[in-house]
């Protein structure tokens, strides 16, 4: 059906008009919020870029750091788990389809903080893990999962896995079978053929899968607030901090605002790529 | 005698257990020659392509590549092109890779790879090419890519997948005759496979015609097309006319059929079949261009049989004429004449040369009832796991 343009653009209107309330104006109040500072008497009108220099140095970058490097080891776990997962699940057919289905989705069936819980009572220095590989012998004294970034790392690995999963199978199904058997055909074999076709010809996937893991893991609040109880400070904790306890809006708003450039700058520059992929 | 540059020693396949795919097949292919697997949908060709090329392997038989038996070798190690119905292009490769791609996992050098690939493409017209991807070429550029790269390597023998299915019919005529010439520069023993009957009749040097699993004959078309083994080769190549009759007389491999309306005498038996007796019903195989029309009470020379024109239509080389006799309508196809109107009575003359009969198919039994049935489920089965 063709529409007549005024018609399309009024179709969509209402989302355009939800977003612009909802999304866009408390973007900018918080834009405008950053650029602030709070005196003893409450928020100053005059224009700074305070917020910000506080915000890449001594503890908030130490923050941001860590919240970046765990963000990328989740990512890199993320797709060396969530890869040979996605192979088997785009080639699984019948009744092993519908398990793997299960297992990708079950995580997400729950919040995050009833997982997060549940991960309390799993890594804990008394919990199953510790208990089963003292039992062992293979360490004496409980191991730290809990209140360190490896914690972290463990329980957003869990929720995170199924959207890094998810775009690696797409790209992966949509491979031909032919292609494997033409290059089996030229006279390669399985690791050729894997680095020759598979990566490629799934490139846009993983790319898209990373690019998830990576905005989702930045992003997480709920996670390392509950498993490391905020020993694990990360920026988005420290965001929470400045709004709710120091009740520093300013300093929280310009937080916020690194956080989404420090999520949205290599989100951009990989969908472009994966974008470019996905037309090759 | 150098050993045929591929062999299909009696080759079987189930596709599970009890499941037979294909049944004893045998035929071989000589050195730069072009053999096509024709047959319908589900009949098998494709998975006996699979098997040569060694994504499949048969439950027992032997195939033997230049002599060499290959059943169980990997399809890598195996050294034969393959074009595949979708082509299957490298589409994140240049054309140029694509067709470097099977020297390169062979691991010839670079500079006689270069050489190669160039050879490859300068002979498919694609020089020019070379830096483009796949998608940026038109179809029957891809298709001469698929060729190019399944031949650059030098490979035993090459096979094609129904490779001219996806292109319309004026351009597959071209594409077809250009791979034929492809073929014979290069000399590569060259495996077909089709439903197209047109297609194996002008690109096989020979046919085998597949039905079921079973390789119901094997050989040149002219041999398949004049004299068929079975009634399903018959039906399957060309145009054909089955007239029922019965056996009045046998002698050897001849017989005389009483036909509706006269006796045709010398009737070729084919050898695969049961000499049928004096009383069996029978059909003679005649084809359209074979017959001879001739006004009431004229024709002379061979069995005439008086029929009555039900429709003519004139096709400018030849009129095309419905002819009904006794029970049954039968085409003649007639070079050089004019349409005659429907109800007009003629001599329907049918040659004295060439007539082959096949005896008609007993209905199923009713004891037998269940197993026929089962029969045919699998044979739907089969139609849509296996074919194409």
């Amino acid at each position: 059906m063709r529409l007549h343009p005024v018609a399309r653009i009024a179709l969509g209107l209402p989302a355009l008009a939800a977003l612009a309330v909802l999304f866009v104006a408390p973007m900018v109040n918080i834009l405008l919020q950053s650029l602030h500072v709070n005196t003893i008497a409450g928020t100053s009108s005059a224009w700074t870029v305070h917020n910000y220099s506080e915000g890449i140095s001594g503890f908030y970058r130490s923050s941001m750091l860590r919240s970046i490097w765990i963000s990328l080891v989740v990512t890199l776990i993320a797709i060396l788990i969530g890869f040979p997962f996605a192979h088997t699940y785009a080639k699984a057919k019948g009744p092993g389809r519908f398990v793997l289905t299960l297992i990708l989705f079950l995580p997400l069936l729950t919040t995050s903080i009833v997982t997060s819980y549940g991960w309390l009572i799993v890594l804990g220095r008394s919990g199953m893990v510790n208990t089963a590989l003292q039992h062992i012998g293979i360490i004496s004294k409980p191991i730290n999962f809990l209140y360190s970034p490896l914690g972290d790392i463990i329980a957003l690995e869990e929720w995170i896995l199924p959207f890094a999963i998810l775009p690696i199978t797409g790209s992966l199904a949509g491979i031909s079978p032919d292609i494997y058997k033409a290059a089996h055909s030229l006279g390669s074999g399985s690791i050729r053929t894997f680095l020759s076709m598979t990566v490629p010809l799934s490139r846009a996937g993983i790319i898209g899968g990373a690019v998830a893991a990576y905005a989702l893991s930045m992003s997480s609040y709920t996670t390392p607030r509950l498993v490391s109880g905020g020993a694990v400070q990360v920026l988005p904790i420290a965001i929470y901090n400045q709004f709710v306890n120091v009740l520093n809006l300013p300093l929280g708003s310009a937080l916020s605002i690194l956080l989404l450039v420090v999520v949205l700058v290599p989100v951009a520059l990989l969908g472009r790529r994966s974008m470019l992929a996905g037309r090759a | 005698m150098a050993p045929p540059a591929v062999e299909i020693d009696t080759v079987a396949m189930d596709y599970v257990a009890g499941t037979r795919i294909l049944h004893d097949i045998s035929l071989s292919v000589e050195h730069g020659e072009r053999v096509c697997l024709l047959g319908p949908s589900g009949s098998g060709k494709t998975t006996l392509l699979q098997l040569v090329a060694g994504f499949l392997q048969p439950t027992s038989g032997t195939i033997r590549i230049a002599g060499v038996d290959q059943t169980h070798v990997r399809p890598n190690r195996r050294n034969i092109g393959v074009v595949f119905q979708a082509l299957a292009l490298f589409p994140h490769m240049s054309v140029a890779a694509n067709v470097e791609y099977g020297l390169k996992a062979r691991r010839v050098d670079k500079d006689t790879r270069r050489k190669m690939v160039h050879e490859a493409l300068e002979m498919v017209g694609l020089a020019d090419f070379a830096s483009r991807l796949p998608r940026h070429l038109s179809g029957g550029q891809q298709q001469r890519v698929a060729f190019a790269r399944a031949i650059a390597f030098r490979p035993e023998a090459l096979l094609l997948d129904e490779p001219f299915s996806s292109l319309d019919t004026s351009l597959r005529k071209s594409i077809r005759a250009e791979l034929a010439r492809l073929q014979e520069e290069v000399q590569v023993p060259t495996v077909l496979v089709t439903h197209d009957q047109q297609e194996a009749l002008s690109f096989g040097h020979k046919l085998a015609v597949i039905s079921h699993g079973r390789l119901e004959q094997f050989g040149t078309p002219e041999e398949l097309y004049e004299a068929p083994k079975t009634r399903f080769t018959a039906e399957f190549l060309g145009a054909a006319n089955l007239v029922p009759g019965t056996v009045t007389r046998t002698a050897g491999d001849l017989a005389d059929i009483a036909l509706p309306g006269g006796v045709a005498t010398g009737v070729t038996i084919p050898e695969t079949q049961a000499p049928p007796r004096a009383g069996d019903p029978v059909d003679i195989l005649v084809r359209p261009e074979h017959l001879r029309l001739a006004p009431k009470g004229t024709g002379t020379g061979g069995c005439i049989l008086p029929g009555t024109i039900t429709r003519s239509t004139y096709l400018g080389e030849s009129v095309e004429a419905e002819v009904r006799l006794g029970e049954t309508h039968i085409v003649a196809k007639l070079p050089g004449t004019q349409p005659a109107a429907a109800g007009t009575q003629v001599d329907v003359i049918l040659p004295d040369r060439g007539l082959r009969l096949f005896p008609v198919e007993a209905p199923p039994m009713p004891s037998t009832g269940a197993t026929a049935s089962l029969d045919a489920a699998t044979e739907n089965g089969l139609d849509s796991e296996v074919g194409v």
